[in-house]
This record gives C-alpha cells, structure tokens and sequence, in this order.
C-alpha cells in the first residue's frame, strides 16, 4: 500500500539546515494502523506530507501501491491523492465558508463522482453530524470539526489515511471517537499512518513507532525495511 | 460539489473582499463611461448649437434674400441695359435714353437663361407732351414676357402685362386725369382703357403712363425698337452681384451697357448681409470655444481613464492576494484532497470575473445616469457598444489584474501551507 524507502529531507532554515527526515523507510500494507510517536519536531509531519505526496523528499522514494508518488506527473499525483489517501489534521483544516456537508463533499471537486452527496449523507449521518449538516465550522464544537474533518477524508473511501495528530485538540471522548473511526478503517481494509505525540492515541494503533530526530530507530537506510505485521507498542 | 459553489460561498461569507473588489470596477467603468457620455453629450449640444446657428444664419441670409426681392419688387427695377453708344450722362438728363436697340434683345437675354437677372423687361420710353392736360409726361411701352432671367421660378412681375389699348397711369397722372379704373383716356390720338394706377413713388413713374410695347412702338413711329431693357438683379448673388450680371450680359449682347440706378435696396442688403455675417461670427467662435473646452476634456479623460483603469487593476491584484494569503489553510486542505492548481486559479479568477461583471454591470448604469444628471438633462440613453465593451473589458481587466496573485496563490506549496497553520 504504502512504502518509504530511505527518505531524507531537509530544510534550510535561518540557524541553517535542519535535517527533518534521515533515511527513513517502512512499509505499510492494507489493514495495517500504525502510529508513529515523537516529540514535536522530530520530523513526524514531514514525514506524513512526504508520504501523502505533499512534500517532495530529498532523497529516498514514496510508493503508494506500487507508484512511485515523486516521478508521475503533477496532476496524477493531485489525482492519486484524491482517489487513494485521506488526510486528516490536528487543526482540522475545514474550509470556514462551507457547511458540514460542503466540507464533506470538498473532495468531490478533485472527482467529480456523481454518487457524492449520498457518500457524504452516509458518513455525516455514521459521524452523528447530521443535525449539524448545514452548520459552517464555526458553529461546531472541536469534536465535530474533527468528524467533519474524518468524514471528508473518507469521502472518496481512500486506501490509506494519513493522520497528523488528530486528537491533538480533541478532548478524551472526542479523541476516542477518532481514534476508534480510524482502527474501523484499517480493520476494514484500509491503512492508516498516525503521527502523534500522544502515547494514549498510538495505544488504538497497530503498530507504533517512536522517531527521533528524523530517524525510526531500526530503518536506518543501511537497515531493511520493517514490516509491521506484528504490534509494537514501545 | 462544483467549483461554482465555493466561489460563490466564499463570496458571501467574504463579502467585504468583494464588495471592495467590486465597488472599484463600478468607480472604473462608472468613470470611464461618465467621461466618455459627458463627452460624447458635449460633442452632442456642440453639434446641435451649430446646427441651430447654421438654421438661424441661413434663416436670416433667405429673409434677406425675400425682403431684398421684395424691396426689390416694390421699389421697381434697379437696373437698366442700355445700348452701348447711349451717353449715360444723357440718360441721366433725359431720364430715358435716345439710343434704340432691336426689340429681341430682350428675347436674347431670356433664352440665355440666366440667373443673375430677373423681371427683363423691354421697353420703349420718350418724353411727350399730354396735350389735354397740358403736361409733359412719360410714355413707356412694356413688354412684360420675359419673367425670369433664366430661372425656373414664376414671379409676380413688377409690371402689369398690358394688351393693345390698355394703360396704367402713375400716381401723378392719376391725380392729374382724375380717371378711375376702366375709364376711356385719349393719349396722342389714340384711346386707351384705364387698367390700373401705380402708387406714388415720387420719382419719374408717378408721371408715366404705362402701354403696351406695341402701341408704343406704333405711337412713336418706331416698329421692332426699344431703347432700354428693365431688370432686376439677382437677390441672392452678394454684393458682387452687378459685376456678375454686366459680365453674363456683356457675352450675350457686347453692344450693351448696364446701369444700376437703385442702390437703396442694396445697401439694405449689404447692411443685413453683414448682419447675417457678423451673427454667424458669433456663432463660430462660441462652437470654437466650446470645440476647444472639448479639446481639453478629451485630453483630461485620455489621461484619467487610464490612471482609473490601472488603479482599478491595482486595487482588485491587491485584494486577490490579499484574499489568497487569508486562504492558505484552504488552498492547502484543497490541494492535500487531490484539487488540482489549476482548478484553485480558477477559483481566484472566476471571483475576479465576477467582480468585472457585477461592477461594470453597476458601474454603466451609475456612469450614464451620473452623466445625465449632472448634465441636467432626463432619459438615460443606453449606448450598446459600451455596454457590451464595459461587459467584456471590465471582467478581462480584472482577470488580468488577479492573475498574477492568483497563479502565486495555485503555485503555493500545500506542504508549507498546511504546516504554517
């Protein structure tokens, strides 16, 4: 589903360069949850835009089943995106000017599919959105931003859902509800990849990896590849 | 969701953004077509103003040429053609002229059409003496057959046409015989009806007595002879009207000669030509100064509507990239979503359309009306080439305006967007 193979990047910043990413490499297949844990700055939303196709790596490539995401074209890696992953933000990232079921259907610009607004109806109303249907962002509590955002991710139902802290401003309710949406999903066969600095949220995934600056201890670019096929709760 | 759907809800919920977007276009195209109406209205009324002078000049020229035939006409004929070899000085003594010249000269100036005399007339003219009354009188036969010079246009003649046997009397005479209309008089042994009285104009027809050529010629013993021709100058050829007509009758009869004895009416004329003159003076240096005041707002809107135009454009790039910089968290998740870029420039420039449209939809109608009302005048003309200009300009220059804002904004690194929130 997903595979990093030594990917570095780094940023040159006014105290010079900053290495975010160091050889970094996994893989991660359908039905895998895996949470990546770190401090902030250690590299974990780099490495989650790297992987989403957002943020070419210096080094290193992304597949995402078996398309190496950084040598297609610029619009099959808008449609790539828009047909395969999900992402979902600690800041939720909803457009503030459109309602909930606009913000659902937001993905349905980059496809077009004509089944969109009975998708979006289904996972506003599986989210417990739907009295909030036609609220903008504004109106809704943190929790329901957070669904909304979820909700969207799943629109285009992706292969693979890239978190980036997603209960980060969630209080504990709203944060289990998430965390329970997103091991729902890899349990039905999707994938999911969660950077959080939360060791509670990394306990719904899978598997868990902890990065340190830059680096996952263990996939190292001289080192091969770990496969997450058992938990690894650190 | 279509794109159409963002860019509308992103307008309602960023209504100032707009709406200074397109109040600006409204001011650009309200003042574009402000000028260009107020303009377009002065050249108007400059155009009516000399349309009206140019009426009331010519009014004025044709009363002049009417009241000056018609003095014309009342004060009798203002020339005579005379032969060549007739002292004037002798004329003038005499009061008729001792000269003869056949009877067809004035055929001859008749079929030569010409159209600096009117009202030729032939006549035979001497001094006798009315026994019966004791008086000395004026014996003038006329023949009144050549109208017109050589126009088409049938006047009133000066003279009566009389037949064999008939007279007219001048006022004097009148007086004198104390005859009245249809009454029988004896002149030189002939008998004559009364036909009619001239009225007094005291000068030399008072005491002349008006017959037929024929009987004239038969009276004086001088069959198929005239010693003058009447006539009356034209009243529209100007001050150099007596020079045109001794020429055009010197190429017809070179024994001739043309004395003009009537000045009064022309100088009439001459007073009202110049009358006529000095008006349409006026009038063309008030339609220069309105010309000039054209001018110079020409001039003005030729510099200010494009300092409007750019300023506009100015104002809508800064307000896109201002609108793009506030919106980076949503071209952000829009991109991270699989949105293309070039669907997020369309966004940015369909807005800016938008404005163009909306603004300079307002913007004529504000312009038009603004024009009108400040010219004072009612009914606000819809002038299609502008609207459709201000329709397709207006949208374009925006477009233009916001484009460079907008490909930064589609350029913009999701990456960098996302995790600058």
């Amino acid at each position: 589903m997903l595979i990093l193979e030594n990917i570095s990047k780094t940023f040159v910043g006014a105290d010079g360069p900053v290495r975010a990413l160091d050889g970094v490499s996994l893989k991660l297949d359908r039905g895998d949850f895996l949470a990546i844990r770190g401090p902030s700055g250690c590299g974990k939303s780099t490495l989650l835009l790297s992987a989403g196709g957002l943020l070419r790596p210096d080094t290193g490539r992304v597949l995402i089943e078996n398309q190496d995401l950084y040598s297609i074209s610029h619009e099959g890696r808008c449609r790539l995106r828009a047909t395969t992953i999900g992402f979902v933000f600690q800041r939720f990232h909803l457009v503030p000017y459109l309602s909930v079921l606009d913000n659902v259907l937001a993905p349905s610009l980059a496809l077009g599919r004509n089944d969109a607004h009975r998708r979006a109806g289904e996972l506003i109303e599986r989210f417990g959105l739907a009295s909030r249907m036609h609220h903008l962002p504004s109106q809704l509590s943190t929790g329901e931003r957070q669904r909304t955002a979820l909700a969207r991710a799943m629109l285009n139902n992706p292969r693979l859902i890239l978190a980036d802290e997603p209960t980060g401003n969630l209080d504990p309710d709203n944060g289990t509800i998430v965390l329970k949406c997103l091991a729902d999903f890899a349990a039905s066969g999707g994938a999911v990849l969660l950077v959080t600095h939360d060791p509670d949220a990394a306990n719904f995934a899978k598997q868990s990896l902890s990065m340190a600056a830059g680096r996952l201890p263990g996939t190292a670019a001289e080192v091969p590849v770990p496969r997450m096929d058992t938990n690894v709760h650190e | 969701m279509r794109i159409s759907r963002l860019i509308l809800q992103e307008i309602r919920y960023r209504k100032l953004n707009f709406a200074l977007g397109t109040l600006s276009v409204i001011v650009a195209v309200g003042s574009a077509v402000g000028l260009l109406a107020a303009l377009r209205q002065h050249d108007s009324q400059t155009q009516k103003i000399i349309n009206r002078r140019r009426e009331a000049s010519e009014g004025l020229m044709r009363q002049n040429e009417e009241e000056y035939r018609k003095i014309g006409v009342a004060m009798g004929f203002n020339m005579v053609i005379l032969h060549k070899d007739q002292s004037v000085a002798d004329f003038y003594a005499n009061n008729v002229a001792g000269t003869d010249m056949d009877e067809n000269w004035g055929k001859k100036i008749a079929d030569a059409k010409l159209t600096s005399v009117n009202h030729v007339t032939p006549v035979l003219q001497k001094r006798i003496r009315w026994e019966q009354y004791n008086r000395d009188i004026f014996l003038t036969g006329a023949k009144v057959a050549y109208m017109q010079g050589g126009g088409s246009i049938i006047r009133k003649p000066i003279l009566q046409q009389l037949s064999p046997g008939e007279m007219i009397l001048g006022h004097e005479l009148q007086r004198l015989t104390g005859a009245k209309e249809g009454d029988r008089l004896s002149l030189l042994g002939r008998q004559f009806t009364v036909k009619g009285f001239k009225p007094g104009g005291y000068n030399k027809d008072d005491v002349t007595a008006w017959v037929s050529l024929a009987d004239a010629q038969e009276m004086l013993g001088r069959p198929g002879k005239i010693n003058g021709i009447f006539a009356l100058e034209c009243t529209n050829c100007g001050p150099e009207a007596f020079e045109i007509v001794r020429r055009e009758i010197a190429a017809i009869l070179p024994d001739a000669q043309i004395v003009e004895f009537t000045q009064l009416a022309t100088a009439r004329s001459n007073a009202r030509r110049q009358a006529a003159a000095m008006t349409k003076a006026a009038g063309e240096q008030e339609i220069q100064h309105r010309q000039r005041i054209g001018q110079e707002q020409r001039r003005l809107a030729s510099i200010l509507i494009p300092l409007i135009l750019v300023a506009c454009g100015l104002w809508i790039a800064f307000l896109t990239f201002s609108n793009a910089r506030d919106r980076g968290s949503e071209i952000g998740i829009l991109r991270a979503i699989g949105v293309r870029s070039v669907q997020i420039l369309g966004v940015f420039l369909a807005k800016a359309a938008l404005m163009g449209i909306v603004g300079a939809a307002v913007g004529y109608m504000a312009g038009m009306v603004s024009s009108t009302l400040l010219r004072g005048g009612s009914g606000v003309l819809i002038e299609r080439d502008w609207l459709i200009c201000s329709l397709v300009g207006a949208p374009v220059l925006a477009v233009l305006a916001a484009s460079a804002p907008a490909i930064l904004a589609a350029l913009r690194d999701p990456a960098v967007l996302l995790r600058e929130d």
